[in-house]
């Protein structure tokens, strides 16, 4: 139990740092969205998944579980919103602002 | 298990470093607002780190209204951007 929540949670911090710093390597805006994607829904899976197992099976555990599903379902709407914005200024614009 | 969360939480600071370095060097506003959603999330983690180190369960819902409040302010600033681009 409690080696598979450490390898959970160091997998966490490098996905983490992986899809922060894909914000600096890529050119693209697009490309951006995706690597900031990585960090909205793996990292946090993993990251709450061992607070999880941590906790047990209590109130607490099904708290972490309701923001997980809330963190998915916002993070990846805004993601998309927010794609969608840049891409009707794309073809106002005939470039990216 | 606590050197794991204290590992996690240097990993967390590092990023949202990162993230603030990103903010400040870019003028493009698009990776402005995708930059400052990701510093929500990271934030929300890190206050359910801190919950899990000093033990303490109230502050599942302080990291729960972080993220809705994080929602709805990408979501009110993408509406602005939107609206003030149609009036022109």
């Amino acid at each position: 139990m409690n080696i598979l929540s450490t390898f959970l949670m160091l997998t966490g911090c490098i996905t983490l740092l992986i899809g922060t710093i894909g914000l600096f390597k890529f050119k693209d805006f697009l490309s951006r969205t995706h690597a900031a994607s990585v960090v909205d829904t793996l990292s946090t899976l993993l990251i709450i998944l061992a607070l999880m197992i941590n906790s047990g099976l209590t109130l607490y555990s099904l708290k972490l579980f309701l923001i997980l599903i809330f963190l998915y379902i916002t993070g990846t709407t805004a993601i998309h919103a927010l794609s969608q914005v840049f891409f009707k200024n794309q073809d106002k614009n005939g470039e990216m602002q | 298990m606590i050197d794991v969360y204290i590992i996690t939480i240097i990993a967390i600071i590092l990023a949202i470093l990162i993230s603030i370095l990103r903010f400040i060097s870019l003028k493009d506003i698009f990776t402005k607002i995708l930059t400052t959603n990701l510093l929500g999330t990271k934030i929300v983690l890190l206050i359910l780190l801190v919950s899990a180190i000093e033990s303490t369960n109230d502050f599942s819902d302080i990291a729960m209204v972080y993220a809705l409040i994080n929602f709805i302010s990408t979501i009110v600033i993408l509406k602005y951007f939107e609206n003030r681009r149609i009036s022109k």
